[in-house]
């Protein structure tokens, strides 16, 4: 196959842009009998500046644009659709992908009994550690199956799904580019409850899960032995009685000597266990996992977020304030175990200490450790290690508390503080970038709103980060202004005051305005970006430097 | 209905509890297993325009990239199994190859990799990653070095388009080392067919950084393979033909390249590969000692 790389200009940019943005205007959303037609678009483009100070790269092309249109077409029980996508070129920080093409397209029947899909499809069965098929746009990630599923519910209480396919490679359009291996899968779902008469009226409900994935891929390695055949096996369980809850995954690998593993023919296993308990104005929920070399993907050599097919359930807080996202925690597929504990406490509207509008309390605490390995005495083995043997010092650790409270009609407003501990050697690995052993940073954080009037809001954030390795510290404002249900406009600046390198005491400021229009939106702005890393669920990638213009076009219909 | 669909359902669970049988687990004695077609593996004299097709790995890496000696500890054990039909370039590329101080002060950038590497995209996807004669096998272009085996071996299987010589004669006085290769053409191909000329040099003794020790830095770690220079006018070669090329076809272009005072002249050699340059793949590459 040839490897052509055809030369984008900011015309054909612009083009494809108009083309996006004009998409819906010429859609036939004609229901009844004609059948329906539905769909979302999304199109990101940004124009790059050097920027040596911050380090931002110099882009040869200027302007990055990614853009994707997804359509479907639903009459009765048929529905087909597809995926539009295009790179012209990807935006930095994505693979570097150009080019335009249909990524996706299915066709699906369903039924109450029965749902057929060829295509292109996405699955997860049980909590995604046997396998998660999955896309996150701003993450650049896309794991699509391309192949044939059947989901037969014969009775009430009972689905069973079988799968196979090809995943999608990356964030390549092109359909033809798929993984080496196939994937195989079935799965079933019991709910004891509508299966086993007499036991519908119990309170307790109780469901189990079994899930088989397999990948077949050829064995061409002139040196290793590989299996061709590698299965991923999973049970669960999931029980409620009233307000408890009780949820338990325990999956086991083969051997799946791979680049990510480093060659070893270690079986893997994982085990998540996660209890919680709820009543009105109290949620408490804790969680712990162990896993062990368990990084599964369709094929072999496919390293980073390429080809994953499962997917292993993060156990940290996803914080969304950007100095609270200084340090994310990349789930460790080789070896990890976690623990993470939530309550969320309302105090009572009208009390002394809730207030007339009622506080809302969440205390949250996560740690993960790594697993000590002892070299085996095979080195095709790997290592060795005891189902308890965590390193002393944890990869990350992340004790957060908010406060919020709505004060009046006009004002609330959210305190939240944040401990992170975090093992940034670990994830130096990842990127390359200069990093200390531990990083402990304390983030503070005040965000209120004032409303001005019925339809404008001011909201305002205040952030503080507190550290003294890698970056130091940095303080931030944020302004954000919304005129409902139209109009915002916001502005922030990020400062790393507390730089160890004078001259990386740097301001990172954004400005954006957008608008509201039904479904569609519309953002531009500009801003210098820090580099860092963007995590979703614990898959991260690596964000460069950026300075530069933005815009994002986006909308359903 | 219902009766079918829960006989289909059990079906499936029992077949994929049989298929969870019929995974391939390895015993440890059965692991490893050279499986090397050695029957074309005889010496080749570079000098002699010659048909045997020689494989090229392209190591991108770089000094603080902690999981990059293993792509070399693999380079190393392939050209033990595939001897002259293999040649190694190690391209010093991306945020792992700059220098860091105080531990690597070294720069083994080269603005050549560099540019190579723009093209490619193999440190901004991570390393280590490696090419395997420039080819993208059907969606793979940037190659795990646990994979580069069997792209490896499928290459050797490739009937070979062009015949190559290459030879390389050193003066030591005046360190200038001239330069020849010969090509002559198996099949029909374009105008746009590059020869590309290199120097690499090994044993260079720098900082390397490796998490499969501790500490992970190794100060006295031996770098192979190492592009020091393009001795070709562009990093992407130089035309062979300006008419499209026949079956048949030879071709013979010298060059006299002047080495760098700070290469040791008895570890450097010479790299030489033909491609097609509107893909970039190689088609037959040949490596000469210098020296004596």
């Amino acid at each position: 196959m040839q490897y052509t790389f055809p030369k984008y200009t900011i015309k054909t940019a612009l083009a494809v842009f108009l083309c996006f943005c004009f998409t819906p205007v010429l859609r036939a959303q004609t229901e009844g009998k004609w059948g329906q037609v539905a769909g979302n678009f999304q199109f990101d483009g940004a124009l790059y500046y050097e920027d040596t100070l911050i380090g931002a790269p110099e882009f040869p092309e200027k302007v990055g644009a990614n853009g994707f249109l997804y359509m479907t077409y639903s009459l009765g029980n048929f529905r087909a659709g597809g995926r539009f996508e295009m790179y012209a070129p990807a935006l930095q920080g994505f693979t570097r992908a150009r080019g335009a093409g249909i990524s996706h397209r299915f066709a699906q029947y369903t039924t109450d009994h029965i749902d057929v899909t060829v295509g292109t499809f996405y699955e997860q069965f049980g909590s995604g550690m046997t396998l998660r098929s999955y896309e996150s746009w701003g993450l650049g990630f896309d794991n699509a199956i391309d192949g044939a599923r059947v989901k037969i519910k014969p009775v009430s209480g009972l689905e069973v799904t079988g799968l196979i396919g090809n995943q999608r490679n990356a964030f390549s359009y092109d359909l033809q580019n798929k993984s080496e291996g196939i994937v195989r899968g079935a799965n079933v779902d019991m709910t004891l409850n509508d299966l086993i008469p007499g036991m519908d009226s119990l309170k307790t409900r109780i469901k189990l899960g079994y899930s088989f994935v397999s990948r077949f891929q050829a064995d061409q390695d002139p040196q290793y032995v590989l299996p061709k055949n590698v299965g991923i096996n999973g049970f669960r369980m999931n029980l409620n009685h009233g307000g408890f809850g009780l949820a338990a995954e325990y999956v086991t690998k083969v051997n799946d000597p791979s680049t990510v593993n480093n060659q070893i023919y270690k079986p893997g296993s994982g085990l998540l266990v996660q209890g919680s308990y709820s009543r009105k104005g109290l949620g408490i929920s804790v969680a712990a996992k162990r896993i062990d070399n368990l990084d599964f993907r369709s094929d072999r050599g496919a390293t980073f977020n390429n080809l994953t097919i499962n997917f292993l359930p993060p156990q940290t807080k996803q914080h969304t304030y950007r100095l609270a996202t200084l340090f994310p925690y990349a789930t460790q597929p080789l070896g990890e175990f976690g623990i993470q504990a939530e309550v969320i406490y309302n105090i009572k509207k009208g009390s002394k200490l809730g207030g007339k509008y009622g506080t809302s309390i969440t205390a949250n605490y996560s740690r993960l450790n790594g697993l000590v390995k002892t070299p085996a005495i095979d080195p095709t083995d790997g290592y060795t290690t005891g189902f308890l043997d965590l390193t002393p010092q944890p990869y990350f650790q992340d004790i957060n508390v908010e406060i919020s409270r709505k004060f009046n009609a006009h004002w609330k407003g959210s305190f939240t503080y944040l401990y992170i501990l975090y093992d940034h050697q670990l994830f130096h690995q990842l990127t390359g970038f200069d990093a200390s052993t531990q990083v402990k940073s304390h983030v503070t954080i005040l965000d209120v709103s004032y409303k001005v009037k019925p339809k404008q809001t001011l909201r305002m954030e205040f952030q503080h980060a507190l550290a003294k390795q890698e970056f130091g510290s940095w303080a931030m404002v944020l302004a954000e202004y919304t005129i409902a249900p139209h109009w915002f406009i916001a502005a922030y600046d990020e400062y790393n005051y507390g730089n160890a390198v004078p001259e990386k005491r740097l301001h990172y400021y954004s400005f954006t305005g957008g608008y509201n229009w039904g479904q569609y939106r519309l953002s531009a702005g500009y801003g210098r970006q820090r580099a860092g890393v963007l995590c979703v669920g614990g898959v991260c990638r690596v964000v460069p430097a950026a300075n530069g213009f933005n815009l994002t076009v986006s909308g359903s219909f | 209905m219902k009766k079918s669909a829960l006989l289909i359902s059990f079906l499936l669970l029992l077949a994929s509890f049989a298929a969870f049988q019929g995974c391939d687990i390895i015993k440890p004695e059965d692991r490893i297993e050279w499986e090397v077609d050695t029957t074309n593996n005889d010496t080749i004299n570079p000098g002699e325009v010659d048909s045997t097709k020689v494989v090229y790995i392209g190591d991108y890496t770089g000094h603080t990239c902690g999981n990059c000696p293993r792509a070399a500890e693999k380079a190393t054990q392939l050209k033990g199994v595939y001897g002259d039909q293999l040649v190694v370039v190690a391209l010093h590329v991306g945020n792992f190859a700059k220098p860091k101080n105080p531990d690597y002060p070294a720069d083994y950038r080269t603005a050549e990799g560099t540019e190579m590497d723009a093209f490619f995209g193999c440190a901004a996807e991570g390393l280590p990653l490696g090419l395997v004669d420039q080819k993208d096998f059907s969606g793979k272009l940037r190659i795990a070095y646990s994979q580069w085996g069997t792209y490896v071996s499928q290459q050797l299987n490739e009937t070979p388009t062009v015949a190559m010589g290459l030879k390389a004669d050193y003066n030591a006085t005046t360190r200038e080392v001239s330069i020849q290769v010969d090509v002559r053409y198996l099949t029909d191909a374009s105008v746009n067919e590059n020869v590309v000329v290199q120097i690499i040099e090994d044993s260079i003794v720098g900082p390397q950084t490796d998490y499969s020790k501790t500490p992970d830095l190794l100060p006295d770690y031996v770098h192979n393979h190492m592009l020091q220079a393009t001795v070709t006018s562009n990093t992407w070669g130089e035309p062979l033909s300006a008419t499209a090329i026949s079956q048949g076809d030879q071709f013979t272009k010298t060059w006299k390249f002047t080495l760098d005072n700070s290469w040791v002249a008895n570890n450097c050699a010479v790299v030489a590969y033909v491609m097609d340059n509107s893909t970039k793949v190689i088609r037959n590459v040949r490596e000469v000692e210098i020296g004596e």
